[in-house]
Order: structure tokens, then C-alpha cells, then sequence
């Protein structure tokens, strides 16, 4: 099935944007059908990956790059059967990180033995399940900009994101304590987390201040996700240079 | 006057203000730090006062956002420390109105508040008062933690990956085993720190010789300023599998650390944790049900 593994994720690009196609001549049936079957190839391919090396080390299967598109197109299915217009728009970020998740190397990177504990698995998943969040919160505010959508699932999305990326930074924390002798490091990898989840702490904290209507709250949502997105898969470009098994 | 004082600090304005700078210079951290990896790594080994003494005049150039990153941090803590009060304050006087379950409720995001300034401030112990040594581990190496206390390396054994599986040859896990002066075992390993009189020992790794990192005494450590030294996670090279390889790059290092501000800070994070998640499944059940009461 490895040799295979890159023709998975083809096809469930494919699966994706014939969505979108089929939604752009209002065939919104068959552009739900196509996300599941997709989803289906993507939960398939997440599968495989993670099971590459052989072991139970879980990082590859939380990997951002294929996992953050597969939790979006998650979050699209819940809304599409919640009867949630949203789903929608949840399309256009699935597409561009799918393409993205395509062009990813598909190999897995040996693990260091720091890495080998469930705590790291832990950090990536809610901290990739945080991000598709954001992301999400994103293309809703500029939904609700463009189009006038209903702004509320922003505020949900986020929440969700926050408490999800809290919880990567608290297990992060406590791995970092384990592996490399405290909690926070002086790294550029520390303050980057730190900044996004300054902004997102400072967001929640918007809705107090009688001045932040909803337009600038979702312009705010929009820079943060991009920041977000900049500073995340900056560190995915970085790791290209690693050597990689399998894929 | 210590009215408005305590207005302005406890303002929302000054919330933003606090966090965007503090991001700001989070952000220009982070690029100064990349470029000058090894230098800004020094941080983590280094009472910072003792660093900045060192470092802040002669590299002004790039250390000039630290001072002003913990002078928004120090804002941001106040600012939250006042807020926390006044919102204490106000929710301390309701107490009566709510059931136990929902006055716990109102009050999770307030003491998710009180715990962030605990996290805070049990970072700021760590950097102001911890303490770090790094010794080289070879075998029959002796180490001082402290004073009369030493310990000696007996053996050091890789653990490699299963050979069927695809880290075949790689090393999964390295044991390390040491006595101390009254003959008692300690043994090491990867992510599994030992507390010994007081300090806590970590089994490290790093890619480079550099003599630099094996001093006995943090205080007076020189900074190099074009050192290169990766920690980041995805140093699964300097564990490959070509020993002959290995011998230029590996290094098995044994981290001893003193920090008193670490089981605050931890006791901090996991009732975060906690308290979020509670607060959180509380919320979405409450949407829920008054969803379904106007249904």
C-alpha cells in the first residue's frame, strides 16, 4: 500500500474539488457526497501514514500538513449535517491545504526518543485540531464579510480553537519539562506559540469591548489566522530538509 | 489618584495594548532568535539578569526587544492581576444568587485568570533563581551535582528499534546508569527525569561538540555568538544509525537543574487544563440546552 500513498492523497484532492465544482453549478448533493468520499480517501491516507514505521509513535498521523485539511473537512461534514451553510465555505480552506498536504513530502521523519511519548502525540493532535479551527474561524469571517453570513460560529470556532491550542500548550508545556528540562524555552518555536495564543486570548476578550463591532472582530479573526498559517507552515517548510521513510 | 491608577491598569485598553506589544516583540524574538539560535539559546541555561548583564549592551544590535518584551509581559501581568481582583470582587457578591455548579462556572474563567498569573510568576522564578549544569556522559566519567555529591557513569546502553520495524537500527531509548558516592543506583533516560538531592536530572542530546556547553557553572558562561546548536525536535539525524557518523556529531549530555519555580508552574498548568475543559464542556452543554428550550 506505501507506494500508493501519494495517489490516496491525489484522489482525495481530486474528491475535494470536485465538491467545490459541483457546488460552483449548485449541485449541492453531489458536492456533499464528494466531501465524504474524500474524507473517506483522507481518513484512509491518515491511516496508512501514521502506521508506516511500524511502532506506536503517533506524530505522523498528527502531522499538520495532512491532518490540519482532514479536521476541516470534519468540521465541513458536522455542519453539512447540522444543516449549517457553513460547510460551504469550509471548502475553499480544505482545497488550498489539501493542495498544499499533495505537494508535502508523504514520508515520515524518524523520531528522536524525545518524541516518542504519547505526550508529543498529544501536543500535535490538539495543536493541529486548534489551527483547522482558527482557520476555520477565518474563512467564516470573510464569509460573514463578503456575503453578510451569520457571524456567531465565529465566536464557537475560536472558542473551540482556544480551549484545543490551550491544551497543546499546557501538554507542551509538560513534555517540554520532561524532555528538555522546562517548560518554556527561549526559542523561536516557544514564542511563536505563545504569540498565537496571545492574539486568540485577546480575541476572546474583544466581545468586552464596547467598541469592537463584529466587521472589525472578523477582520482581526482573518490577520490572526493568517498569522497563524505563516507561522506554522513556515515550520512545516523548515522540516522539508529532514530525511524521511516511506511515502 | 491610586483610583485612577488602579483604572488604568485594570482597563481592557491596556489589555490590548499589553498583548500586542508583548506579541510584537514575541514576533521580533522569534527572528532574532533564528538567526542567532545558539546565542539566544544561552537564555535557557542562564539566570537572565546574569544574561542581559552580560549580553544587552555589547549585542545591542540584537538583544534590544528582550528588556522590552518583559516590560510588556510585566504589564500584561499587572494588568491581569488587577482585572482578576475587580472580577473576584464582583463575583464574590453574587455568590448567593447561583447554584454551586453554575457559581463555579461564572468564576472557571476568573481562576483560569489566577492561574495564568501563577504561571507567570513561576516562570519568572525559574529565570531569575533556577540553576543549570551540563556534564558530557562517557562511561567512568565522574559529575558533581553539588558539593560532596558526586556521581559516577557505569554504563551507558543504546536501546534501538525492533528490526522489523522502518527505525529499524535507530536508537529508540539510551540508559544511563550512574552511582553516587553511597554506592546507589541512578538511572537515566530520555524523558524520564530523576530528582536527586534537590535537583533534577535530565538525559540530553546535542548535535555539536561545541565546548562551550559542558561548563560546571552556568554563572560564568561565555556566549558564543555564532555557536550553532539545534534542540529543535527534529534532530532525528544525529541518532543515525552510522556510528562512525555519530562520533562527529553525538553528544549524551546529563542536564542538572534546580528550579524552584517549576512545581508551581506545572500545579498551575494541569488545573488549567482542568478548569478549561470543564468550563468548556459546561458552555456547550448550556448552548445546547437553551437551544433546545427555544425549540
Amino acid at each position: 500500500m506505501l507506494p500508493y500513498l501519494s495517489h490516496f492523497i491525489f484522489t482525495t484532492l481530486a474528491f475535494y474539488l470536485l465538491s467545490v465544482i459541483s457546488l460552483f453549478f449548485k449541485k449541492e448533493k453531489f458536492a456533499s457526497y464528494s466531501l465524504i468520499i474524500g474524507f473517506i480517501l483522507h481518513t484512509i491516507f491518515i491511516i496508512v501514514r501514521g502506521s508506516i514505521s511500524g511502532t506506536s509513535y503517533l506524530n505522523p498521523t498528527f502531522e499538520g500538513p495532512f491532518f490540519i485539511p482532514w479536521i476541516i473537512a470534519l468540521i465541513a461534514i458536522f455542519n453539512f449535517l447540522k444543516e449549517n451553510k457553513n460547510w460551504k465555505y469550509l471548502l475553499a480552506p480544505l482545497v488550498f491545504l489539501s493542495i498544499i498536504a499533495v505537494l508535502s513530502p508523504k514520508g515520515v521523519i524518524p523520531p528522536t526518543p524525545k518524541k516518542t511519548t504519547i505526550a508529543a502525540g498529544l501536543f500535535f493532535l490538539t495543536e493541529t485540531i486548534g489551527h483547522a479551527f482558527f482557520y476555520s474561524s477565518a474563512i467564516i469571517s470573510s464569509a460573514f464579510l463578503i456575503k453578510k453570513t451569520d457571524f456567531k460560529d465565529v465566536q464557537i470556532y475560536i472558542s473551540w480553537g482556544f480551549v484545543f491550542f490551550s491544551i497543546s500548550q499546557v501538554i507542551g508545556a509538560l513534555w517540554a519539562y520532561y524532555g528538555w528540562g522546562s517548560t518554556f524555552r527561549w526559542s523561536p518555536r516557544h514564542y511563536s506559540t505563545a504569540s498565537i495564543w496571545l492574539l486568540y486570548a485577546l480575541y476572546l476578550h474583544l466581545r468586552f469591548m464596547s467598541n469592537w463591532n463584529d466587521k472589525r472582530k472578523a477582520i482581526f479573526a482573518i490577520i490572526i489566522a493568517l498569522l497563524t498559517f505563516i507561522v506554522s507552515y513556515s515550520n512545516f517548510i523548515k522540516e522539508l530538509k529532514y530525511l524521511r521513510i516511506g511515502g | 489618584m491610586l483610583n485612577q491608577l488602579w483604572k488604568f491598569f485594570g482597563s481592557l485598553n491596556l489589555t490590548l495594548w499589553s498583548i500586542v506589544s508583548t506579541v510584537f516583540f514575541f514576533l521580533l524574538g522569534m527572528l532574532y532568535s533564528a538567526m542567532n539560535y545558539g546565542f539566544f539559546y544561552q537564555l535557557n541555561e542562564i539566570r537572565i539578569q546574569d544574561w542581559l548583564l552580560q549580553n544587552l549592551i555589547p549585542h545591542l544590535a540584537i538583544t534590544w526587544w528582550l528588556p522590552f518584551l518583559l516590560l510588556s509581559l510585566a504589564m500584561l501581568w499587572l494588568n491581569t492581576f488587577v482585572c482578576s481582583i475587580d472580577r473576584v470582587l464582583t463575583i464574590l457578591k453574587m455568590s448567593k444568587k447561583y447554584s454551586l455548579r453554575k457559581y463555579f462556572n461564572i468564576l472557571s474563567p476568573t481562576l483560569i485568570h489566577w492561574l495564568f498569573l501563577i504561571v507567570m510568576f513561576g516562570h519568572f522564578i525559574t529565570f531569575t533563581t533556577g540553576e543549570w549544569k551540563r556534564f558530557s556522559l562517557k562511561e567512568n566519567n565522574v559529575i558533581t551535582v553539588k558539593k560532596d555529591s558526586t556521581l559516577t557513569v557505569k554504563s551507558i546502553k543504546n536501546i534501538y528499534y525492533d528490526e522489523d520495524s522502518s527505525f529499524k537500527n535507530r536508537i529508540s531509548q539510551t540508559e544511563v546508569l550512574c552511582l553516587d558516592n553511597d554506592n546507589k543506583e541512578i538511572k537515566l533516560s530520555y524523558l524520564n527525569p530523576v530528582s536527586y538531592k534537590g535537583y533534577k536530572l535530565h538525559l540530553n542530546m546535542i548535535k555539536k561538540r561545541g565546548a562551550k556547553h559542558t561548563h560546571n557553572n552556568s554563572q560564568n558562561k561565555k556566549i558564543d555568538i555564532n555557536q550553532k546548536k539545534d534542540e529543535t525536535c527534529n534532530k532525528e539525524h544525529i541518532y543515525n544509525i552510522q556510528e562512525n557518523k555519530i562520533k562527529k556529531e553525538r553528544k549524551l549530555q546529563i542536564l542538572i537543574i534546580k528550579d524552584p519555580g517549576l512545581n508551581v508552574t506545572i500545579f498551575a498548568f494541569i488545573l488549567i487544563l482542568v478548569i478549561m475543559t470543564w468550563y468548556y464542556i459546561e458552555a456547550s452543554l448550556d448552548r445546547r440546552n437553551k437551544g433546545k428550550n427555544v425549540n
